[in-house]
């Protein structure tokens, strides 16, 4: 077996017949399929070493419609707050206790009041 | 699932297609971990490389609508993160260009004995050009055969084993100096 051929087959991984004749005889090739074996070796260590760290996750976005979602509520929210504020009934701007209580004595009530005042615009 | 059976990979294909973020999660789960090896194999920095995985899942998930099962599902993943981490190398590089010089190590303590390490081969593997890298990062530390690292790379397997080839040779003529240096000191 000629070296190019020996290195060929080691490079590829190949067991061929008369290879371990060949690296038996030839210092260079041994060298070469020792090298090859401790990278092998290197790589198995890799595919055991090599792994993300415990805390890494995969954090995937939401998806459309619930994207949607969060942007509708932000805006109904607001609006939903305005629509009810403003159907909410508001404060009478007159004084209910007035209306509801009797007359407290010696005040004129509003027939009263406006007795007095149509007999001072016809006077 | 709810019959307690492990879903099959076509299915949880279908049902993330169809918008299942807990079927995606679960090729996630399966795929995590090679997918950084890959990652990390090509730029050599963990915390770069879980970044950039995070981006592979990511486009992965955006772009499932595209897979169109003709390529297994692993190759199509393989495909967004030799891409992704290739991208990142050069968005480093670039970004690099104007910073200050890069400061050299100390130079290593001699190991006890003649063992292979994982940092000596990260060191290495960062000589590679990034044809090299990926496919050796593919073959042997993945274990993918030429078929789908053709599929993978989309190039011929022709193309495959004499680039294989080729890389694996250099890389053993890196690894021949760097014992050699060692031995020097």
């Amino acid at each position: 077996m000629h070296c190019d051929d020996a290195a060929r087959a080691l490079y590829a991984g190949e067991t061929l017949p008369d290879l371990e004749v060949h690296l038996s005889a030839c210092d260079e090739c041994r060298q070469l399929s020792e090298d090859l074996g401790q990278m092998n070796r290197a790589f198995a260590l890799a595919r055991t070493g090599w792994a993300p760290s415990p805390a890494f996750k995969v954090v995937l976005p939401l998806a459309p419609w619930r994207r949607l979602a969060i942007a509708a509520s932000i805006l109904v929210l607001p609006l939903a707050g305005w629509a009810a504020a403003s159907l909410w009934p508001s404060r009478p701007n007159y004084d209910v206790a007035a209306v509801l209580e009797p007359h407290s004595i010696g005040e004129p009530s509003d027939r009263e009041l406006l007795g007095a005042l149509f007999l001072e615009e016809n006077r | 699932m709810s019959d307690g059976k492990p879903v099959t990979e076509p299915e949880l294909i279908r049902r993330s297609k169809g918008g299942s973020r807990e079927a995606f999660g679960q090729l996630v789960g399966r795929y995590q971990v090679p997918v950084y090896r890959v990652i990390r194999g090509i730029l050599g920095n963990p915390s770069e490389s879980e970044d950039v995985a995070q981006e592979v899942f990511l486009k992965a998930y955006a772009n499932l609508a595209k897979f169109r099962g003709e390529s297994g599902f692993f190759t199509w993943l393989y495909r967004i993160a030799v891409n992704e981490a290739l991208r990142a190398r050069k968005r480093r590089t670039f970004a690099n260009a104007d910073a200050l010089p890069e400061v050299e190590a100390p130079p290593p303590v001699p190991p006890e004995e003649d063992a292979p390490t994982l940092a000596t081969l990260e060191k290495l593997l960062r000589k590679l050009s990034d044809e090299f890298r990926s496919i050796v990062v593919l073959r042997d530390i993945e274990g993918l055969s030429y078929t789908e690292i053709a599929e993978t790379l989309e190039i011929p397997i022709g193309t495959v084993e004499s680039r294989l080839f080729r890389a694996r040779q250099e890389l053993r003529a890196l690894w021949r100096q760097s014992k050699e240096a060692k031995n020097a000191l």
